[in-house]
């Protein structure tokens, strides 16, 4: 990639998206929400096209693995998810050996980002076990510890999950802003344009060890619901915890997300290092999401799902939040009722009825469309492999 | 400096507060008066950079260290800054005082000796990484953990090294010393004792997860949390387990001790109180924010930061009031006769009184 190129593109706004979508939920109603602007994005020009970008190797293939002994008292078995990432890992990629299957994604010398989503730590944040096994998985292909670094944008939700203590020695830990307003951290040069609602500042900047500090990233996003974009899965960790200055993309009771957290996984060069997703699903936030620290809404659910298409693992964590969702009397995180809104956080946080926004699910159909991946279930290669439970 | 069977610095006025916790017995900070509820603040100043750190105070100058990479000189009686002091990389070592020197970890891998009223450098000792916790001094020797691992004891007077031990994952507990030895807790899930004279491990016990919780030695105990959510009282000869208590979640929180209460917070929001010989729990109290910061005791009040400040009966563990001092604050107060002193995530620093 040639760093002193760099190209402009625009993508439409959420309706000229995603008209054909429309009618696909019965409760959505696309009045009651405004059309999203333009989106600008200024990227490095691409000079080839990696086989392992988005969607990767493995399009429309979702692995979803699933042991009841991963998960025991909110504490995570290390020993199981070793089990069950090198079962998933084989499965997905159809090798017989665990090195073999992630020496598809990386190789001796690249610098390995791991991209965990530590919002809503403690109660539900990205497994520290889980982040231990890639560490090993990573290190057995050959990469030194050295260039390993787990990260995320915000260092002080990373210090309230003990990421620090709880990775190995040798593996660089990095919270790229320390507070709301830092953008030492992001990268001047690429950044996504637009103005939602009017706000001041109407760039997003990608964060710097995204642009140019690693060479693959792993991305390990958690399954929750999201107040502001439906779910929060492969996507929205890896375009929101890259680009700063994306909260503006909400304003109650309404959401942006779509399609910005899609344009913004599309952007260069983040589509091409992301290279592998596994979600960890030992704990299934199906509503407060991404923040609550309510037990109440917390399913150990006990899973986890592998593959390299973000919008097909996505899809799949959609329809299975939902599922829960519905079993546990709460409306659709497709509803469109004024009623279910409110403005009082603390409400939202204790009833599933109520929501902060009219959410947008769309979102992962939206990142389908600009070619991230398969959104279409029956398209859908999902393989559920159930050690226990 | 003069300390007593306790570890406690009998010479310290109630005035000064030279460590995470007061002064190295790390019994929770405690001045024998409850402070009452301030009436508001005397002033606010601003720091460059955000705070995850415990200030500490002695002779009216406070100080603060910052993400920023800047060890602050606060003056007490105005709010003012009497100098800063520049260094590589962002601090997430709360200082400790020892003599005039100010001491505390880096980012950049270094232990800084800084003149106190000065604010000049005397010394600084580079470790292999990051040193997020803090120095603790005893006799001549400074002890303090790094990322990479190793435990180290340099010369208080020059910062030359005297030992190093490798242990087994990242060290970001702060250490406790005694005449005879220093205990920790590592990521590695265990709980060391090692001989302060060599660094030769006397013991190590294992817990199920790794530690950032630093320990508390009172009477024959260790106490200390683990990420694996129990709370440990170890013997403090040969580390066999006294007895644990669980936690809804992981506990980073250092524990304060009073009487025969030892108070900790726990992630899951909860501030507990057990009976120090038997670990049975006294009381707990939800104050609706994870707690990662060590409560502090004065008198019959305990203090709290997670998400804002409060205060409770160390009897019973009742509210006593609240205070919304910024959002996120992860720090621990200075309570003295005169005052509060408390840092906010965002660099705020309140004078209470």
């Amino acid at each position: 990639m040639d760093r002193r190129s760099f190209v402009k593109r625009s993508c439409l706004g959420s309706v000229a998206l995603f008209l054909d979508h429309f009618g696909t939920s019965p409760s959505y109603s696309e009045d009651l929400i405004p059309q999203a602007p333009p989106i600008h994005v200024n990227e490095p020009q691409s000079t080839s096209v990696s086989p392992l970008r988005m969607p990767g190797l493995y399009p429309g293939r979702v692995i979803e693995i699933a042991d009841e002994r991963s998960i025991v008292g909110n504490r995570v078995s290390q020993p199981t998810i070793r089990q069950m990432l090198d079962q998933a890992m084989r499965e997905l990629t159809g090798e017989k050996s665990v090195p073999e299957s992630w020496a598809k994604f990386v190789s001796p010398q690249d610098v390995v980002g791991i991209k965990i989503n530590p919002s809503g730590a403690p109660a539900c944040c990205s497994s520290p076990e889980i982040v231990r096994e890639i560490v090993r998985a990573v290190q057995s292909v050959g990469v030194p510890l050295r260039n390993i670094v787990v990260y995320d944008r915000y260092a002080n939700e990373m210090d309230i999950g003990s990421y620090q203590v709880l990775v190995p020695a040798g593996v660089r830990v990095v919270g790229v802003q320390q507070d709301k307003l830092d953008a030492s951290g992001y990268d001047p040069d690429i950044y996504c344009e637009a103005n939602f609602f009017g706000e001041w500042e109407t760039r997003s900047y990608m964060a710097s060890i995204v642009a140019t500090g690693v060479t693959k990233i792993i991305n390990v996003p958690t399954m929750k619901d999201h107040s502001a974009s439906g779910v929060t899965g492969c996507l929205k960790n890896l375009g929101y915890g890259t680009f700063n200055n994306v909260h503006r993309s909400h304003r109650t009771p309404f959401s942006f997300t779509d399609p910005l957290i899609g344009v913004m996984c599309s952007v260069e060069p983040l589509r091409s290092k992301a290279v592998l997703h596994i979600m960890d699903g030992t704990r299934m936030v199906w509503h407060g999401g991404p923040l609550t620290q309510n037990q109440d809404f917390i399913h150990q659910a006990g899973a986890m799902l592998v593959g390299t298409d973000p919008v097909a693992m996505d899809t799949i964590e959609l329809e299975k939040i939902e599922a829960k969702r519905s079993a546990e009397g709460a409306p659709s995180v497709w509803s469109r009722d004024p009623n279910s809104l409110t403005q009082n956080g603390m409400e939202f946080y204790q009833d599933a009825t109520k929501n902060l926004f009219y959410r947008q699910p769309h979102h992962i159909a939206a990142a389908g469309k600009l070619g991230l991946g398969i959104a279409d279930l029956k398209q859908i290669d999902h393989r559920l492999l159930r050690i226990r439970g | 400096m003069v300390k007593d069977s306790s570890n406690r610095d009998s010479t310290l006025s109630e005035k000064d507060w030279p460590a995470l916790l007061r002064d190295s017995s790390r019994t929770g900070g405690q001045n024998s008066q409850a402070f009452k509820k301030p009436a508001g603040a005397r002033w606010q100043a601003k720091v460059d950079g955000n705070v995850r750190t415990a200030p500490i105070l002695r002779d009216r100058l406070l100080y603060v260290t910052s993400l920023s990479g800047y060890l602050h000189a606060i003056d007490v009686a105005t709010g003012r800054l009497r100098w800063k002091y520049k260094v590589g990389a962002a601090i997430y070592s709360t200082p400790s005082l020892s003599g005039r020197r100010v001491l505390f970890g880096c980012g950049d891998g270094n232990v800084y000796a800084v003149d106190g009223e000065a604010g000049t450098k005397l010394w600084n000792f580079t470790a292999a990484d990051e040193v997020w916790a803090s120095p603790v001094v005893r006799n001549d020797a400074v002890y303090f953990g790094s990322a990479d691992g190793m435990m180290h004891a340099v010369e208080i007077e020059t910062g030359a090294l005297k030992w190093k031990q490798s242990l087994g994952g990242r060290i970001y507990s702060t250490a406790y010393a005694t005449e005879q030895h220093v205990f920790t807790g590592c990521g590695d899930g265990y709980v060391y004792s090692l001989d302060a004279k060599t660094g030769k491990t006397a013991w190590k016990t294992g817990t199920g997860n790794g530690i950032d919780s630093s320990p508390a030695v009172v009477g024959k105990a260790v106490l200390i949390g683990s990420n694996d959510f129990f709370f440990y009282a170890l013997n403090v000869g040969d580390g066999s387990i006294q007895w644990k208590y669980e936690a809804g979640l992981g506990i980073s929180s250092a524990p304060a001790v009073s009487g025969n209460l030892v108070f900790f917070g726990s992630k899951d929001g909860i501030l507990q109180a057990l009976d120090l010989q038997t670990g049975k729990l006294v009381w707990k109290t939800a104050v609706g924010q994870p707690i990662t910061a060590p409560p502090v005791v004065s008198g019959s009040t305990i203090w709290i930061q997670a998400g804002i400040v409060h205060a409770l009966t160390t009897t019973d563990g009742k509210i006593l009031w609240r205070a919304g001092l910024g959002d996120g604050v992860q720090s621990a107060p200075v309570v003295t006769e005169d005052g509060v002193y408390l840092a906010s995530m965002q660099g705020d620093i309140y004078a209470l009184a």
